[in-house]
């Protein structure tokens, strides 16, 4: 399947979720899709500058644990990072890895999965 | 998957990581699913005793793992294993645990076959009427080979083999009363004696540990290397992961894990 060839290159660890999906790629396709509806509904904003940001970190950490869970793993190490930065109370760090970071990453590989939905 | 598969609720707000679940446990268990709290706790409310487990995500909108456990407790539902999931066990997360008495937790990303393992063995769904001959024998055979290696160590440390000789046969004893008095409980002779065996290794994690501690002090038993034995004792068992010593690998790792822990969940795990 030519969209796993390119995740994998996109640092995606298509075959670490399959194994835990039994192998099955159909299954594996839709989860996607709804990966990038999750992402979608859980955008975590770059403007940590509200005093509270407990509800960007419940969205980070929501995104890390289902990043996790299909092996998209850039986003998954990325997201841990955001949520222990901002949980260490360094908001402008997490912005920093955020922009720099996750956004560009995201970017591409929301984009991969949906050319092939 | 047949009628008599156990019937596993996932309670959990990500259809992602509920569909995930799903497939690691569809082939082996009945699998129900509410994507929130609140019905999550209708379904455990009316069909309480058909449910033989529940994974519950602890970070749920509205009403979350927490909050569903404290309405169980309120009805006094305290016979359904818990597992509680999470991307990580925060300290604040295991002290909330703990007051629920649950220590089972499973962690994202979600690892096949680790959950696969952990809920077979707190469902025992790994039976000894499932064992052929061979797997008898084979059983046997692993534990004598075992026993005898242990010993050795035993001996070279200059550790009482008595002790865990004494605890065999007093499990034996407790066994054969507890299936001759307790209603509904199927042990045969046979079964027993496996079960029994498997005393003999409850400390074999101490091998793991630096300088052969034994906890000779109450400090000393309050160490986190003491505490350690027990995990360490059952990943040891865990090394043999062949389908004939299934069973018996199954109950020996059980009972290293736990034979520290008190009837309230306390001490160690």
């Amino acid at each position: 399947m030519e969209l796993f060839e390119e995740l994998k290159k996109l640092g995606v660890d298509v075959d670490d979720a399959l194994r835990r999906l039994s192998g099955k790629e159909d299954l594996y396709k839709r989860l996607l899709g709804l990966y990038v509806k999750t992402i979608e509904e859980q955008y975590v904003s770059p403007d940590f500058s509200a005093a509270d940001y407990q509800q960007e970190i419940a969205k980070a950490h929501s995104i890390k644990g289902t990043s996790g869970n299909i092996s998209v793993t850039p986003m998954y190490q990325a997201y841990t990072k955001i949520v222990e930065l901002l949980r260490a109370d360094d908001p402008e760090g997490a912005r920093a890895v955020l922009l720099k970071e996750i956004l560009p990453r995201q970017n591409e590989i929301v984009a991969c999965i949906r050319k092939y939905q | 998957m047949n009628e008599d598969c156990k019937k596993i609720l996932i309670v959990d707000d990500s259809e992602i990581d509920r569909e995930v679940l799903k497939s690691i446990l569809w082939d082996e268990f009945q699998v129900m699913e509410a994507a929130n709290g609140y019905t999550g706790l209708e379904i455990i409310l009316s069909q309480r005793n058909e449910i033989d487990a529940i994974l519950l995500d602890v970070s749920m909108p509205v009403l979350d793992g927490f909050g569903v456990l404290g309405v169980m407790q309120q009805n006094n539902i305290r016979e359904i294993p818990v597992f509680l999931i999470t991307a990580e066990a925060t300290e604040d997360n295991v002290k909330r645990a703990v007051e629920f008495n649950i220590s089972e937790f499973i962690k994202k990303p979600f690892d096949r076959e680790e959950i696969l393992r952990r809920l077979k063995e707190k469902l025992r769904t790994i039976e000894y009427m499932e064992l052929s001959e061979e797997d008898v024998m084979a059983t046997r055979r692993y534990i004598y080979n075992f026993k005898e290696l242990y010993k050795k160590y035993l001996v070279n440390f200059n550790k009482d083999t008595g002790h865990y000789t004494r605890m065999v046969g007093l499990m034996k004893i407790l066994l054969n009363r507890y299936a001759a008095n307790t209603m509904g409980v199927r042990l045969g002779a046979e079964e027993i004696e496996v079960i029994s065996e498997a005393a003999f290794f409850c400390d074999i994690g101490f091998m793991l540990l630096q300088g052969g501690l034994r906890g000779n002090s109450r400090e000393e038993m309050n160490g986190e290397q003491y505490q350690s034995h027990t995990a360490l004792g059952a990943e040891l068992v865990r090394l043999n992961n062949t389908k004939q010593c299934e069973y018996f690998v199954s109950v020996c790792a059980d009972m290293c894990e736990s034979h520290h822990e008190r009837y309230d969940g306390g001490r160690v795990p």
